[in-house]
C-alpha cells in the first residue's frame, strides 16, 4: 500500500495496483521513492483539486474499476455503476473532473465530462446556460441577432424531420 | 475535354500556389489578429493591456483548462452545441473549434461528406444541403488561448524552407543487389533509389488525374476510422489546411483495386521477403497505399517486428528525418518498459519545437524525396515523415534473411506485436513502436541460417504455388 496525502492534509492508504491506474501517480511514485529512499512516506498531492472529499471519490472509482477488470465484469454493469457514482452534487462533478484531469485517469475524466456535458446540453436556451453556469452575456444586441439568424438552421432540421 | 483541361489547369495553379507558399524562405509569423474568431496567443496577454474575457465569459467553466472545455463540448450534439454557442463569446469560440465539428462530421457521416474548407460548414451542408445558410465567423476581442490559436497557426503557416534544406542520404541508380546488401541492408543505412519507380507502369497509371478517373469512386480507409471515396478525399486534400489532416492509409488497396497490384512490383532488392510465406490470415499488415495532403505524415516511430520498409513516392514531396536505432530523437520519450511514450504534440509542432535540436547535438540523416524516388528504411531506425505537398506513395514492410531472426524474436514477444495503430487525430504512424535498442541483432548466426532459410523458402513457395 502507498500513502497519499490530500491538499488539506488527510492521508489515504491505497493499494499500489489501484493507485497505478492514475498515470500521474504511476510516474510520481518512481520519483517519490527515489527522493525519499522508501515507499512509506506519504506522497503529497498539493494541487487544490486534490481535496480529501474529492480524493475519496477518486479512490472509490479506481478501486471499483480495478475490481471490474479483475472480475471481467460486463460493460453494461460498469456503466450502471458509473451512472450511480456520478449522482452527486454539481460542485463535486467539477472537482471530480479537475482531479481526474490532474491525476490523469482517463475513464473518470470521460465520465465526469459526460456528466457535465449532459447538464450543459439539458439547458433549453442560451439564457439558461448563462444562469446555471454563471456566465455573462457579452454579445451586443446586433451580434445576438446575427447569431440567432445563423443558428436557425438547427431548428430547420426539426422541421425537415 | 475542355472542362477537364481547365480543371487540370486550375489544379496545377493551386498546386503551384501551394508550392510557392511553401518555398518562401521568410519566417511566416502570422498576424495574431487574423485568427478567424479573433483568438490571440496567450503570450499576448503580457504586452496587451487587456483582460482575458475567458474569466467572465466562461463563468463556472473557467476553472477548466482549454482542453477540458473542448472535451466537454465535443460530447454535445450539434443542436446543443448551437445553443451553447449563443451563450457567451468564449463559449461561441470554443464551440466553433474545428476539431469539434470534424469529430461530429466523421462520427455522424463517416467518410460520406464533401469538405467545404471548414468543418462546421461541411457538417451543415452535408446535413441540410442548400438549406444550410452557411457560417460566417464572428470575431471576438480579448480571448487569449494557445490551445485555440496554435493549431490554427500551424495549419496555415507555410512549411519552413529551413526544415527542408538538409538532404544527406545517398541517392543511387544502377544499384546492384549485391551492392545494396553490402552497403545498405547489412549495415542498416537508408538509401534513396531513383531508377525503380520511373520504370513501373504505376508512375503514369497513378498520376493524380488518371488515378481519380480510374478509381475515383472506390473507397479507401482514412485515418484508420472512416472510408472515403478517392474523389472525396482528393477534394478534401485540395481544400484542407489543418494541423493534423486526415490521411489515407489503406492496407487493402490491392483488393479494392486489383489492377494496382499489377502496376507495381517489388524491386529486386526486396524480393527475398520471407513474410510472403506466412499464411495471409496471420500475416501482419505489410503494405499500404498512402495519400495525404501537405502537413500530414507520421511522427517519430520505429517499424514493428524488426521489419524494414521501402517507401515508393509516386508524386508529391516527403521530408524524412532518420535517427539510428540507439539514438532516441529529440522530443521522444521512452517509457520504463522501453516502449515509446506516444507524444501529444503534432508533427508540425515537433518541427517547430524540436527541429532546431537537429543542428546541435546528434545530427540525423534527412532527405526530401520527390516523385519517382524510392526510399529504403532500415530496421530499427527511428523516422518521421512530413508530406510537404499532397503526396501519393506505397509503403511496404519486409523481412529478409538479414532481419529474420530479429523479426522472429519480436513476433515471439506476442504482447508487443501489434499490426495497426489507431489515433483519431489524423497523425497516423505507419506502425507501432518497438524498443529496438533492447534487442540484440545476430548477424553471425543469420549468415548460416540464411542458406537453410532460402531452401525452406523455395520449398514453401513451391507448396504455395
Amino acid at each position: 500500500n502507498i500513502i497519499i496525502e490530500s491538499c488539506d492534509g488527510v492521508k489515504f492508504s491505497v493499494a499500489r495496483d489501484i493507485l497505478m491506474r492514475s498515470e500521474l501517480m504511476k510516474s510520481m511514485l518512481e520519483d517519490h521513492i527515489e527522493a525519499c529512499g522508501n515507499d512509506v512516506d506519504p506522497i503529497p498531492l498539493k494541487d487544490n483539486c486534490c481535496h480529501s472529499k474529492t480524493l475519496e471519490k477518486v479512490i472509490e472509482y479506481l478501486t471499483k474499476h480495478e475490481e471490474f477488470e479483475a472480475n471481467d465484469v460486463p460493460a453494461w454493469q460498469r456503466v450502471e455503476w458509473d451512472q450511480q457514482f456520478v449522482k452527486i452534487d454539481g460542485e463535486e462533478v467539477f472537482n471530480l473532473i479537475l482531479a481526474a484531469n490532474f491525476l490523469d485517469v482517463d475513464g473518470l475524466l470521460d465520465l465526469g465530462c459526460r456528466t457535465l456535458a449532459y447538464e450543459l446540453g439539458s439547458c433549453r436556451s442560451a439564457e439558461e446556460v448563462r444562469g446555471r453556469f454563471k456566465l455573462s452575456n457579452d454579445f451586443t444586441p446586433a451580434e445576438e441577432e446575427r447569431l440567432a439568424q445563423e443558428a436557425g438552421w438547427v431548428e430547420s432540421t426539426w422541421r425537415a424531420a | 475535354d475542355d472542362s477537364s483541361s481547365a480543371q487540370a489547369e486550375g489544379e496545377e495553379t493551386s498546386q503551384a500556389n501551394k508550392r510557392s507558399r511553401i518555398e518562401k524562405d521568410k519566417s511566416s509569423e502570422v498576424e495574431a489578429s487574423s485568427h478567424p474568431y479573433g483568438v490571440k496567443p496567450l503570450g499576448n496577454l503580457m504586452f496587451e493591456e487587456a483582460e482575458n474575457i475567458r474569466t467572465s465569459s466562461l463563468g463556472k467553466l473557467n476553472i477548466f483548462d482549454d482542453m477540458t472545455v473542448i472535451k466537454l463540448l465535443s460530447m454535445l450534439s450539434y443542436q446543443d452545441l448551437n445553443k451553447i454557442a449563443s451563450a457567451s463569446k468564449a463559449l461561441y469560440v470554443f464551440s466553433h473549434n474545428p476539431d469539434v465539428w470534424r469529430n461530429l462530421t466523421l462520427e455522424t457521416f463517416g467518410g460520406d461528406f464533401t469538405f467545404t474548407g471548414n468543418w462546421k460548414t461541411t457538417f451543415g451542408t452535408r446535413l441540410l444541403g442548400d438549406k444550410f445558410p452557411g457560417h460566417v465567423p464572428l470575431r471576438v476581442e480579448n480571448l487569449f488561448s494557445d490551445v485555440l490559436f496554435s493549431p490554427w497557426m500551424r495549419a496555415t503557416m507555410t512549411i519552413r524552407n529551413a526544415w527542408l534544406k538538409r538532404d544527406n542520404i545517398d541517392r543511387r541508380s544502377n544499384l546492384s543487389l549485391e551492392e545494396f546488401v553490402e552497403k545498405y541492408e547489412k549495415p542498416g543505412r537508408p538509401v534513396i533509389i531513383t531508377d525503380v519507380i520511373p520504370t513501373r507502369p504505376a508512375q503514369e497509371a497513378w498520376a493524380k488525374e488518371t488515378l481519380l478517373r480510374r478509381f475515383g469512386d472506390v473507397k479507401f480507409r482514412v485515418s484508420a476510422t472512416v472510408d472515403m471515396t478517392l474523389d472525396r478525399f482528393a477534394d478534401y486534400c485540395s481544400k484542407a489546411s489543418e494541423e493534423r489532416p486526415l490521411y489515407l492509409f489503406d492496407k487493402s488497396f490491392c483488393s479494392s483495386c486489383p489492377e494496382m497490384d499489377k502496376e507495381y512490383s517489388t524491386p529486386i532488392y526486396f524480393q527475398d521477403d520471407l513474410m510472403r510465406l506466412v499464411p495471409a490470415e496471420i500475416r501482419p499488415d505489410y503494405r499500404w497505399l498512402l495519400y495525404g495532403p501537405a502537413r500530414s505524415g507520421s511522427s517519430f516511430h520505429v517499424d514493428p517486428n524488426a521489419n524494414f520498409a521501402w517507401n515508393a513516392l509516386i508524386w508529391g514531396r516527403k521530408k524524412w528525418i532518420f535517427y539510428p536505432p540507439d539514438q532516441v530523437p529529440p522530443g521522444v520519450e521512452l517509457t520504463s518498459d522501453g516502449g515509446m511514450q506516444q507524444t501529444e504534440f503534432s508533427l508540425l509542432e515537433w518541427f517547430e519545437n524540436y527541429y532546431p535540436q537537429t543542428k546541435e547535438g546528434y545530427r540525423p540523416l534527412e532527405c526530401l524525396t520527390t516523385g519517382g524516388e524510392l526510399l529504403y528504411v532500415p530496421k530499427g531506425w527511428w523516422h518521421c515523415v512530413l508530406n510537404v505537398d499532397d503526396s501519393l506513395a506505397i509503403a511496404t514492410n519486409c523481412v529478409t534473411r538479414y532481419n529474420l531472426l530479429d523479426a522472429v524474436d519480436y513476433l515471439q514477444q506476442a504482447s508487443r506485436a501489434q499490426s495497426e495503430y489507431r489515433t483519431d487525430d489524423g497523425d497516423v504512424p505507419t506502425s507501432v513502436i518497438y524498443p529496438s535498442p533492447l534487442l540484440p541483432s545476430r548477424p553471425a548466426v543469420a549468415a548460416t541460417t540464411a542458406s537453410s532459410c532460402a531452401s525452406d523458402a523455395s520449398a514453401a513457395a513451391a507448396v504455395a504455388a
